[in-house]
């Protein structure tokens, strides 16, 4: 299994970026949203933001809308946010709402379990988001090798459009028949 | 044409005039009954004719700030009597008092009576609406006067104890007398003080102080924190959206109380704006949805069933996440709007418009009113 170079990745402390511990209202989001996009475009090396709400007693629709959600719709394709201490209930169904609403899928991390808030991938493509998750990377081939029954271009598509949708992220590299393949990556 | 002059009071260098009005149309006897309230630096010599700098004028169904010459003539202005019951009183026996009279910020009523009989108890959803009404009613100028039959001793008290007065405009006359507040804080944990919601300044401990009583009152439930957690984020989007949409000219208000003989929980939200619908249909119009030629009813059930926003398709997300806490409460809504009511009651874990009972050609109240009444019987 490849893995991610841990470089790439940051911790993003939520309640860093938040006046209080409470998160409620649009316009407080916007200003934590600014605060947020500081912080990536401080770390233009990094693709994946792994969000901790740690310190965050509650947060409503409004203000995940404006804030995580937000930022991850902006970088959707190039940067990755997942989150990995997300356990209470009321805060994960108010960001699977606002994911829901902005159509942007966010993964919640518990342990290894992964759990996508908001959009849902397609039937035909969750087979190759579980694929690529439980791999870490993987290429189109790789996935086409491991299940006989799905063509390289059929592979091709599913990965590109969960790349597209936000479930995934893929850099270019060099094939080794000289040409571009992508490598696709889950985000943790 | 606009006739009819109601009343006139000086603030500073500046008259006010609150007037009924009636509209002629060009074209013949159409006619629109409104009332106005204005502002101008210059009396006008008999008010034949006056050049309004600034007024707002309040259809049934929208408040239009306006510049023109008016004319007026002298209406014999009358008095209102708004009688409660002597009884528990909520949203629903409120409105239905209201229904037994003529409007009461449309009319030449130069003095409104609210009377509040011995053994007439308010609910918070009623007394939220009703603090809201008679600061609209002052602020179009209106002499208010608000009496008690059995003084301190009975409503006044309570209303005393969640400060209801505090919020209550100094200039509307309470009877037999406006009392002084008096704390009450621990005595009934499912008591909580009316929050004011300041436009200018948003209190970022308002949603703690508010819901710091569900705690308390249910202390006892498995469930508690996922009941204070619902209270949390209705108050949160419902306050959010006062903020956001209402353009209201007077502050709005936030009350919660748990009734454990009745085994509910209200949450309540009131604002003098708009009305949701005001704010939301012209952009649908605007954007040809065709959602904007929905009844309100319907339309209504679709801002909390689906979600819409006059700011576009990502938005809108709050009141449907509201809709979605409350009903795993088995909770009704009760939406008031300027006109209409609509009362939603849970089916299948959504609210639906077949499902839904609504009240239209009401009397005028600015803004929008919410209630949310959660079972607390469902569960531990």
């Amino acid at each position: 299994m490849k893995v991610m170079n841990e470089n790439l990745r940051v911790d993003l402390r939520l309640r860093d970026h938040m006046a209080s511990a409470e998160g409620w209202g649009r316009v407080t989001g916007r200003a934590v949203y600014s605060k947020v996009r500081d912080f990536v475009e401080a770390h233009p090396g990094a693709l994946v933001f792994r969000v901790f709400v740690a310190g965050v007693k509650r947060v409503d629709i409004s203000f995940a809308s404006e804030t995580i959600v937000e930022v991850a719709r902006r970088y959707r394709g190039n940067k990755g946010f997942c989150f990995l201490d997300l356990v209470d209930t009321d805060m994960r169904e108010n960001w699977e709402a606002a994911a829901q609403r902005a159509g942007q899928p966010i993964i919640a991390w518990a342990g290894s379990h992964a759990q996508i808030l908001g959009v849902q991938p397609s039937q035909g493509s969750s087979d190759a988001l579980t694929f690529a998750m439980e791999h870490g990377e993987c290429r189109v081939a790789e996935y086409a090798a491991a299940r006989p029954s799905v063509s390289v271009p059929n592979a091709s598509n599913k990965f590109k459009q969960l790349w597209e949708q936000g479930f995934l992220l893929r850099r270019e590299m060099a094939a080794d028949s000289g040409g571009v393949e992508y490598v696709y990556s889950g985000i943790k | 044409m606009w006739v009819g002059k109601q009343k006139k009071t000086v603030q500073g260098a500046d008259f006010l005039y609150h007037f009924q009005l009636v509209r002629h149309n060009s074209q013949g006897n159409q006619r629109l009954v409104c009332s106005l309230a204005a502002k101008t630096s210059r009396a006008g010599s008999g008010l034949d004719n006056l050049q309004l700098e600034r007024c707002e004028l309040t259809t049934d169904s929208e408040i239009v700030p306006t510049i023109g010459t008016a004319r007026f003539a002298k209406m014999e202005p009358v008095d209102l009597d708004i009688q409660f019951a002597p009884r528990w009183t909520d949203a629903s026996g409120f409105e239905e008092v209201l229904r037994g009279g003529p409007s009461p910020h449309i009319g030449n009523h130069s003095t409104v009576y609210v009377r509040i009989p011995a053994n007439c108890s308010l609910m918070t959803d009623a007394c939220v609406r009703l603090l809201s009404l008679l600061n609209q009613l002052d602020h179009c100028t209106r002499r208010v006067v608000l009496s008690f039959e059995d003084g301190e001793a009975g409503t006044m008290g309570y209303l005393n104890r969640i400060r209801f007065f505090d919020h209550l405009s100094p200039s509307i006359e309470v009877l037999p007398i406006r009392p002084e507040f008096t704390p009450f804080h621990g005595k009934n944990p499912g008591l909580v003080e009316i929050e004011r919601i300041d436009r200018i300044t948003r209190d970022s401990c308002l949603l703690d102080r508010l819901t710091t009583a569900v705690r308390k009152a249910c202390a006892q439930r498995k469930d508690v924190a996922e009941l204070e957690g619902a209270a949390w984020t209705i108050f949160a989007e419902l306050i959010d959206n006062v903020f956001s949409h209402s353009q209201t000219p007077l502050d709005g208000f936030a009350a919660l109380q748990v009734y454990p003989k009745g085994n509910c929980l209200k949450i309540a939200v009131s604002d003098s704006g708009l009305g949701i619908l005001e704010t939301l249909r012209p952009s649908l119009r605007a954007g040809n949805s065709r959602l904007s030629e929905l009844p309100g009813v319907d339309l209504i059930v679709e801002v909390f069933r689906q979600g819409l926003s006059r700011h576009g398709a990502n938005r809108g997300c709050g009141l449907p996440g509201c809709a979605s806490k409350a009903i795993k409460f088995g909770a009704s809504l009760d939406l008031r709007l300027p006109t209409e009511r609509v009362w939603l009651v849970p089916s299948e874990a959504q609210y639906r418009a077949n499902k839904a009972y609504c009240f239209q050609n009401l009397p005028l109240i600015w803004g929008t009113h919410i209630c949310f009444t959660l079972q607390l019987d469902n569960t531990s």
